[in-house]
C-alpha cells in the first residue's frame, strides 16, 4: 500500500508537468462563427492543400507546433516557420501555406485575428527578394536622419534576441520614424541596406527586415504575442459563460477596412477600452430592461416632485445616454480622444460575454436611431427638388404646376420622420 | 304499438338534427374581400322559425323574441348576415385564442334597428329622447329596476338602422380635412416659390441678354403671376370647394358590414378586461385589431358602399402619433388598431394573436396608449415573447418610428 502511493505521487509529478507543458498555449476560435475568409478564393486555397495534406495530418501538426509554444515565447513567425518545417518534412515541395492556415481557421483551431497574423507571416517569409539592391537604384534621406537610423539598427540584432521578429521590426520602424515623420518606404530601403553595407546586420537580418518592409508590415499593429494576451485578459476579466456560443455578426466585414469587426477590434483597442467599451453596452442593456425610470426634483433639502418617464422616453433615454457615453469614452484616459464606433461596442460587449450573439443585431440597428438609412423616396427627393427649379422655368404655362405637384407628392411619399424632439409632451 | 314507441323517442332528436342548422342568404366577403349575397349555412339554432340559437338571439327593435324566419327580406337578411358574422366571430375567440370566457358566455341578445339611446338604469332610453342611426355599440348587462319593472339584462350588441344624414350635421374630429389642408398648404408654398425662382430666373435673364424679355413684360407676368393668383384662390376657397364637390350624405347600415359584426363582438369577448362602460382608444383599437384578425384583413368596412358611405379603418396606414389619440373624442381613429397590427406583423403570424388577446389582462378601458398600452406590450411581451429582450427591441424601435 505504501509503495503504491509512493508510485502514485510520483506519477502525478510525473503527469503534472508534462500535462501543462503539453498544454502549451490555446488559440483555438471560442467566439466567431462563420469565418471572414470565406470566398471562392479562400476555399480554392483551402481545397490545393487538402489535395497534398490530409485535414487530420495537418490539425495534428499544429497540435505538435503549438507543444513547443508557451505565453512567453508565443511569436508568429516562429510558429509559422515550425509549421512549415514540419509540413516540408512530410512533402518537400509543399508551398501551399494559405490554404493550411484558412484550413486550420475552419476547424476553429484559431480565430480570423490569429489567421490573419499567420497568413501575413507566412506571405512575409515566402517573399523572394534579390539582395542586396544597387545603391544607385536607392534613395538616401538627410545625412543626419540616416546616421541616426544606423545607430538604431546596430542594436536590432542585440535587442531583437528575446523578441519576436514582428514585434522588433515594428519598435525598430518606430523608433527610425521618429527622427524623420518625412520617411518612406524607400528610405527604409537605402537605410536598410546602408546597414548590411556597414556590417551592422548580417544578411539574415538584412533579408528579414527587407522582407517585412515589402509586406509593409509596421502598418499592421498586431502580433501574435500581444493578441494571446489581450484575449486572456478579457477572458480572465470576463470569463465566459457559454463557451459553445459563436456569432456571425464579428465576422461581418467593417464598412471601411478590410477586416472583420472583430479584427478590427483587435487590431484597434487594448484590453482595457475592450472592456472599457463593453460596460458601456452593458449599462445600455440594463436600461432598456429597466422597468421603471424617475426624475427626482428637490428643493434645497427635500424631495418635492417625481416624474415617471413612459416606456418609450425611458427607451430614448437609455438611447441618448448611450451616445453620451460614447462621445465621454474619448475623453477618458484610456481613449486619449479617440471616439469608439458603436459597432466596436458591440463586437466588445459580444467578447466580454456581456450580451449574447443572438441579441448582437437588434441592439446594434438601434444606430438607425440617431443616424436613419436614407429610403429611395428621400433620396429621390433631392434630384426631385433639383429637376422641379429647372422645369418652372423652361416649362411652359399652364403646366408650370407639375413640378410643384411632383415635389409635394414626393414629399408625402418620402413622409417626415416623426421627431419627438419637437414634442412638447415627452421628456426624451 | 313498437313502431309508435320508437317513433315518439326518435322524434326529438329528429327535430333537433333538422334545426340545428339552416341555409340562408347573407352578405359574406368573397375571396377578393368583395361584398356579396351568398347562401351560408347558420349553426347551432335552437329555434325552428327564428333567429334563436344556443350562443345568439337577433330579435328587433326592443322585442324580446327572436325574428322570425318568415320576417321581409331585408330584415331576413341583416339576422342571417349578424348570425352568421357573430357565429365566425365566436369560433375565432374558441379555436384560435382559446378563450374560457367566450366558451362560457350565456345567449348573446342581438338587436337590429334599434334606435332607443342606452340606460343605465333602464336597459332602453326613453323613447322621446333623441334616436340612434348608422352605428352600434355593445352594452353591458346591468341589473334591471324591478320597481320600474325593468328586468335585468346581460351583455348585448346594437344594430342600428341606417338613415341618409347631411354631412353638415355629422360631427366628425377633422382629422382627414386636416390632413388635406396640409397638403394643400404644402403645395401651395411649393407653387409660390417656383412662381419667385421664376420671377427671378427672368429677372437674371433680361439684366444679362440682349433681347431678353423683362420680367413685367405681360406674357412673362401672366406666367409667373397668374400661376399664384390661381393657387392662392383655390386654397383660400378650400372649404367651399371641397363641399362643393365631395360626397354630402352620410349613412353606414352596421348590421351589413362584417367587421363591424366582428368589432362588436370583439367587445363582448374582451369584456372580461375591458368594461363596456364608454368606448375609449384602447377599447376600440384592441376590438378593431380582432375585427381585422377575424375578418384576415388589415381594413375594416372598405369597399363596401351600397351600405356604407363611412371611410372604414386601414391597419396599414402609418399614422404617426398625436397627442390628441389618448383623448375619448378620437376613439375610432385608426391609430391603435394600425399599431397593434405592426407589432402582430414583428412578433409573427402565430405569436401575435396569443399575444394580443394576453395584452387585454396588463389594460383597462380608461389605459392611456403613450405610457399603459406601451408598458401592457411590454410587460405582455416578457411573459408571451420567445426571446424577450430581442421582441421587445424590435416593438420599441418601431413605436420610436411612430413618435410614441
Amino acid at each position: 500500500m505504501g509503495n503504491f502511493l509512493k508510485n502514485l505521487i510520483i506519477l502525478l509529478f510525473l503527469i503534472g508537468p508534462s500535462a501543462f507543458a503539453a498544454q502549451g498555449v490555446d488559440l483555438s476560435n471560442d467566439r466567431e462563427g462563420q469565418t471572414y475568409y470565406s470566398s471562392r478564393r479562400d476555399k480554392r486555397s483551402i481545397a490545393k492543400a487538402l489535395k497534398i495534406v490530409d485535414g487530420s495530418i495537418i490539425e495534428s501538426l499544429y497540435d505538435e507546433t503549438l507543444l513547443d509554444i508557451t505565453p512567453q515565447n508565443i511569436c508568429a513567425p516562429v510558429l509559422m516557420k515550425s509549421l512549415q518545417d514540419k509540413l516540408r518534412k512530410r512533402s518537400q515541395k509543399f508551398d501551399e501555406f494559405e490554404g493550411i492556415i484558412l484550413h486550420l481557421r475552419t476547424q476553429n483551431k484559431f480565430d480570423d485575428t490569429v489567421a490573419r497574423i499567420l497568413l501575413l507571416m507566412n506571405e512575409m517569409i515566402s517573399t523572394k527578394l534579390y539582395l542586396p539592391k544597387k545603391r544607385k537604384d536607392l534613395f538616401y534621406p538627410d545625412k543626419k536622419t540616416l546616421q541616426e537610423a544606423l545607430e538604431t539598427i546596430a542594436e536590432f540584432e542585440r535587442r531583437s534576441k528575446d523578441t519576436c521578429f514582428d514585434e522588433a521590426y515594428r519598435n525598430l520602424y518606430g523608433e527610425i520614424f521618429k527622427f524623420n515623420k518625412n520617411l518612406k518606404s524607400i528610405h527604409f530601403e537605402s537605410i536598410f541596406f546602408e546597414a548590411f553595407e556597414q556590417k551592422l546586420i548580417s544578411y539574415d537580418t538584412y533579408y528579414r527586415i527587407e522582407q517585412a518592409r515589402v509586406n509593409k508590415l509596421e502598418k499592421f499593429s498586431l502580433g501574435l504575442k500581444s493578441h494571446y494576451r489581450k484575449v486572456q485578459a478579457i477572458r480572465t476579466q470576463f470569463p465566459l459563460r457559454d463557451r459553445e456560443e459563436r456569432s456571425k455578426f464579428v465576422t461581418h466585414k467593417d464598412n471601411n477596412l478590410k477586416l472583420s469587426r472583430r479584427q478590427k477590434l483587435f487590431e484597434q483597442y487594448s484590453d482595457i477600452q475592450i472592456m472599457l467599451m463593453a460596460q458601456v453596452i452593458k449599462k445600455l442593456r440594463t436600461r432598456l430592461e429597466a422597468p421603471k425610470a424617475e426624475i427626482l426634483i428637490y428643493d434645497r433639502s427635500n424631495e418635492i416632485e417625481t416624474i415617471t418617464l413612459d416606456p418609450m422616453e425611458r427607451f430614448r433615454l437609455a438611447v441618448k445616454l448611450l451616445r453620451r457615453e460614447m462621445t465621454l469614452l474619448s475623453t477618458n484616459t484610456f481613449f486619449a480622444g479617440r471616439t469608439p464606433q458603436y459597432i466596436d461596442l458591440m463586437v466588445a460587449a459580444f467578447e466580454t460575454g456581456i450580451i449574447p450573439a443572438s441579441e448582437l443585431d437588434e441592439l446594434a440597428s438601434l444606430q438607425e436611431i440617431w443616424s436613419p438609412k436614407k429610403t429611395f423616396w428621400e433620396k429621390a427627393q433631392v434630384w426631385v427638388r433639383t429637376f422641379s427649379t429647372v422645369a418652372t422655368i423652361a416649362l411652359p404655362p399652364p403646366y408650370g404646376f407639375i413640378p410643384a405637384l411632383a415635389v409635394v407628392v414626393i414629399e408625402m411619399t418620402a413622409g417626415k420622420k416623426n421627431n419627438t424632439k419637437d414634442d412638447p409632451t415627452v421628456l426624451f | 304499438m313498437k313502431n309508435l314507441i320508437c317513433t315518439i323517442a326518435l322524434f326529438p332528436t329528429l327535430l333537433l338534427a333538422q334545426v340545428g342548422q339552416r341555409s340562408f342568404e347573407a352578405l359574406v366577403r368573397n375571396e377578393r374581400k368583395r361584398p356579396e349575397i351568398s347562401k351560408v349555412v347558420l349553426k347551432d339554432l335552437i329555434s325552428n322559425d327564428s333567429f334563436e340559437g344556443e350562443h345568439f338571439k337577433i330579435v328587433q327593435g326592443k322585442s324580446d323574441k327572436a325574428i322570425t324566419f318568415d320576417a321581409e327580406p331585408a330584415i331576413l337578411l341583416k339576422a342571417a348576415t349578424v348570425y352568421y358574422h357573430l357565429s365566425i366571430a365566436r369560433d375565432y375567440f374558441l379555436t384560435k385564442v382559446k378563450s374560457d370566457y367566450v366558451a362560457n358566455l350565456p345567449q348573446l341578445i342581438i338587436r337590429l334597428e334599434h334606435t332607443n339611446q342606452f340606460s343605465e338604469l333602464g336597459h332602453f332610453a326613453n323613447d322621446n329622447l333623441e334616436p340612434q342611426f348608422n352605428n352600434a355599440l355593445t352594452i353591458p348587462a346591468g341589473k334591471g329596476l324591478s320597481s320600474r319593472g325593468v328586468k335585468p339584462w346581460g351583455n348585448e350588441i346594437w344594430f342600428r338602422p341606417s338613415k341618409r344624414i347631411h354631412l353638415r350635421d355629422l360631427k366628425t374630429n377633422g382629422l382627414q380635412n386636416r390632413e388635406f389642408t396640409v397638403l394643400m398648404a404644402g403645395f401651395r408654398n411649393q407653387v409660390h416659390m417656383q412662381s419667385l425662382q421664376r420671377f427671378l430666373a427672368v429677372s437674371v435673364l433680361a439684366v444679362t441678354q440682349d433681347g431678353a424679355p423683362s420680367p413685367l413684360a405681360l406674357e412673362n407676368f401672366i406666367r409667373t403671376v397668374g400661376s399664384s393668383l390661381i393657387m392662392e384662390a383655390g386654397y383660400q376657397f378650400i372649404d367651399p370647394i371641397t363641399k362643393a364637390v365631395s360626397r354630402k350624405w352620410y349613412s353606414l347600415d352596421t348590421a351589413m358590414i362584417p367587421e363591424i359584426i366582428y368589432h362588436e363582438y370583439s367587445h363582448i369577448a374582451l369584456s372580461d378586461h375591458f368594461v363596456l362602460s364608454h368606448s375609449t382608444p384602447i377599447i376600440e383599437g384592441m376590438a378593431d385589431f380582432f375585427a381585422g384578425k377575424i375578418a384576415n384583413s388589415p381594413k375594416l368596412a372598405m369597399h363596401i358602399k351600397k351600405y356604407n358611405t363611412y371611410n372604414g379603418k386601414n391597419a396599414n396606414k402609418k399614422k404617426d402619433y398625436l397627442i390628441q389619440f389618448e383623448m375619448n373624442e378620437y376613439a375610432n381613429t385608426d391609430f391603435v388598431f394600425g399599431l397593434l397590427w405592426e407589432l402582430r406583423k414583428i412578433l409573427g403570424e402565430e405569436l401575435g394573436d396569443a399575444f394580443m388577446f394576453e395584452l387585454r389582462k396588463k389594460l383597462t378601458t380608461n389605459s392611456s396608449i403613450r405610457k399603459d398600452l406601451i408598458e401592457g406590450i411590454l410587460n405582455t411581451c416578457d411573459e408571451v415573447c420567445d426571446v424577450p429582450f430581442i421582441d421587445k427591441m424590435k416593438m420599441m424601435k418601431a413605436l420610436n418610428l411612430r413618435g410614441i
